[in-house]
């Protein structure tokens, strides 16, 4: 098995929010509890061979090409 | 894990091979070209199911092919053979088998069964393989080419930190996709106001307009019209006063309209004398009158009396038969004094008579004459008249006039045209541009008010993609702080690892460190200072490698199994020797098995708990 390391990229992505909350002055830079544990769920599957993360994320932030 | 046997069958250069493998160190010594790749690679097959790129492994496609290993997997399980088989023919169609060792005549699972129980006991893939168990010369070499960044990538392809880069690479390609939408939102914000402008049809000399200015042209606007509006009015009573004091004028026989006051008093003044000595010769005509009337009544009386007297000496005398009374004393006269006094009586009355009709003629005249003085003065009186009411009312307009030339003067710097034509062209002009304002006005009212909706619903389109940045720059942010994380944590396992095995096996205080930038740094007692990776020596890398790969194994409980083909070639014999030696002695908690492949003899004079000699075989 390989190492994993999705559960410490989640970890950090709830610490990393957190200080950015903090600093974030504009709405537009917060970031909600639900998004941070939506995210978090996303990368904890980062180790998983079938998880395409890039398109897990660019599903969930609704973004198209040329949107 | 520990692989106790492999079987080949057909397999690249060996027809038929059986060869056993224990528990701890084995090196499996052959000839160049005796087939000790081949071996490696089988075992990596039957593991991972994936065939060696490039080359058929099959000896010959028109047998089939085997490729058998006995496997423990631990977890106090029995032993397993997994049996790959390869279909003869053009294209190698592989299938998986697995039994159980103790009873081989029906397989425990076959095909995608088989691959699961597999994936489920090592979810080993041909590049975990590679990464983790199987250490070939070229990533000796590799390694050995790349000093300055060769540690770091190492540590990171095992640590899986190769697909949180591969992420991050993908995460800022995202970003950039979002930020390029970002830029275009934000352009076109600006853009949509312009482009409703065009598409209402906004002409462009308005264009530059903001309603703003627009209002306050139309203001301006307004109140010229106002002020040529007023000017036009006092132009117009200025014009026709001076029309109407033209025709006096005429009259009057006068050039300047302002001496007419002094000349109707002047003919006022003149009708008034005319009047005076009509008046009096008026009052004279009327005294002569009176006269002539009192002259007329006397006559008339004296002219009765006469008549009376002739008329009583008459009947006296036809009484007194011809003698007559004497009018004055009353006495009888005789009748030639009678006829005489008659006769006289007579002739007076003739002429009293004649006076009087020449008197009443007089009266005649002297009262048509008054009669003409009257109508003389009733006439002037009506000249004195019409001089005041004319002087009254040019009074009146040259006061007007005044009025009108001072409210002109007024307007004197505003530079408005000084004719009616003149002023009503402007009027006009000035109307109709304030029509087109106000419609521009209108139109531009619209088109903010739907450039608003509109730039609102964009603007928000733009927080939501500036937030969807920020998401991608946490993420980014995460797996920078993750890798940092997880590359201190294992270079702090490599570290220990590496100063361990220098310590131990080259009998030097050996101290490792990392840079900010993860290069290790070591400070070798014989170099007396500090050693960047690309200072150290080619045996001081390679244990360097060997540390990471070891440390790992540490940090991975299941994989506990070493495969290392050809290690040695770029060491001279003293690190070679020393690299032995350290592959020798590694703990058996680390690396429970590990399988060296080589052709050095140099090998076989270290210890080993087994050596299979393919030159024997």
């Amino acid at each position: 098995m390989e190492k994993q390391i999705g559960a410490v990229v989640a970890r950090t992505f709830q610490e990393v929010c957190e200080k950015s909350n903090k600093r974030a002055k504009k709405d537009f830079s917060k970031i909600s509890e639900e998004e941070v544990a939506e995210i978090e769920k996303l990368l904890k599957k980062i180790d998983d061979k079938s998880f395409n993360f890039i398109a897990e994320i660019k599903k969930y932030l609704q973004i198209t090409e040329g949107e | 894990m520990l692989v106790k046997q492999i079987s080949l069958n057909n397999w690249m250069g060996h027809k038929e091979i059986s060869l056993a493998f224990l528990p701890g160190k084995n090196l499996v010594y052959g000839a160049n070209a005796s087939g000790k790749s081949s071996i490696a690679k089988a075992i990596s097959f039957a593991l991972t199911g994936l065939l060696p790129k490039k080359t058929d492994p099959r000896r010959t496609d028109k047998e089939m092919a085997f490729v058998d290993i006995i496997v423990n997997f631990g977890k106090k399980e029995g032993d397993y053979l997994l049996r790959r088989q390869l279909d003869k023919g053009k294209k190698p169609k592989t299938q998986l088998f697995i039994y159980d060792v103790d009873e081989l005549s029906e397989a425990l699972y076959v095909g995608p069964e088989a691959e699961q129980f597999l994936r489920e006991r090592l979810e080993l893939s041909e590049e975990i393989f590679q990464r983790i168990i199987y250490m070939k010369e070229e990533d000796v070499y590799e390694f050995l080419a790349n000093p300055n960044d060769a540690v770091i990538k190492e540590i990171d392809r095992l640590i899986g930190l190769e697909k949180a880069s591969r992420i991050e690479n993908e995460l800022f390609d995202l970003k950039r996709e979002v930020n390029k939408q970002t830029k275009f939102i934000t352009k076109q914000i600006s853009r949509t106001k312009a482009g409703i402008e065009v598409n209402l049809g906004v002409p462009p000399e308005i264009k530059g307009l903001k309603p703003a200015k627009i209002e306050k042209r139309l203001n301006e606007i307004e109140n010229e019209i106002t002020d040529l509006k007023k000017l036009k009015d006092y132009v117009e009573k200025r014009d026709g006063i001076l029309e109407e004091l033209k025709t006096i004028m005429i009259d009057l026989g006068e050039d300047e309209p302002k001496e007419l006051e002094v000349k109707l008093i002047e003919r006022q003044q003149t009708a008034e004398k005319d009047k005076e000595t009509l008046e009096t010769k008026q009052q004279k005509a009327k005294e002569i009158l009176n006269n002539l009337t009192s002259q007329e009544k006397e006559y008339k009386a004296t002219l009765t009396l006469k008549k009376n007297l002739v008329e009583v000496i008459l009947e006296q005398k036809s009484a007194t038969a011809g003698k007559g009374i004497c009018p004055t004393c009353g006495r009888e006269m005789d009748p030639k004094l009678t006829e005489k006094v008659l006769k006289n009586l007579q002739e007076e009355l003739e002429k009293l008579q004649g006076k009087l009709e020449e008197l009443i003629d007089n009266l005649k005249k002297q009262k048509n004459e008054l009669k003409k003085l009257n109508h003389s003065i009733e006439q002037v009186n009506r000249r004195i008249q019409y001089y005041i009411t004319q002087k009254n009312a040019i009074s009146e307009k040259l006061e007007n006039l005044r009025t009108c030339e001072s409210m002109i003067k007024l307007f004197e710097g505003k530079n408005y045209p000084q004719t009616i034509n003149g002023l009503e062209k402007k009027l006009e002009e000035l109307n109709k541009e304030e029509r087109e304002l106000t419609k521009q006005k209108g139109i531009l009212e619209g088109a903010k008010a739907v450039s608003e909706d509109q730039i609102n619903r964009m603007k928000k389109t733009e927080e939501e993609l500036k937030h969807k940045e920020k998401i991608c720059d946490l993420i980014l942010e995460t797996i920078t702080e993750a890798k940092k994380k997880l590359r201190l944590e294992m270079t702090s396992n490599v570290k220990t690892v590496a100063e361990e095995i220098w310590e131990k096996y080259k009998n030097e205080h050996w101290r490792i460190d990392w840079d900010d930038k993860f290069v290790p740094t070591a400070k070798p007692a014989k170099a007396g200072r500090v050693l960047k990776a690309y200072e150290l020596s080619g045996s001081e890398r390679f244990l360097i490698l060997l540390a990471i790969r070891i440390a790992f194994q540490k940090s991975l409980e299941q994989f506990n199994l070493l495969i290392i083909d050809e290690p040695c070639q770029h060491l001279d014999s003293f690190n070679g020797k020393l690299f032995r030696d350290v592959l020798t002695a590694i703990e058996g908690e680390a690396i429970k098995q590990s399988i060296i492949f080589t052709y050095n003899q140099d090998f076989l004079e270290s210890e080993w708990d087994n050596i299979v000699n393919l030159s024997s075989q």
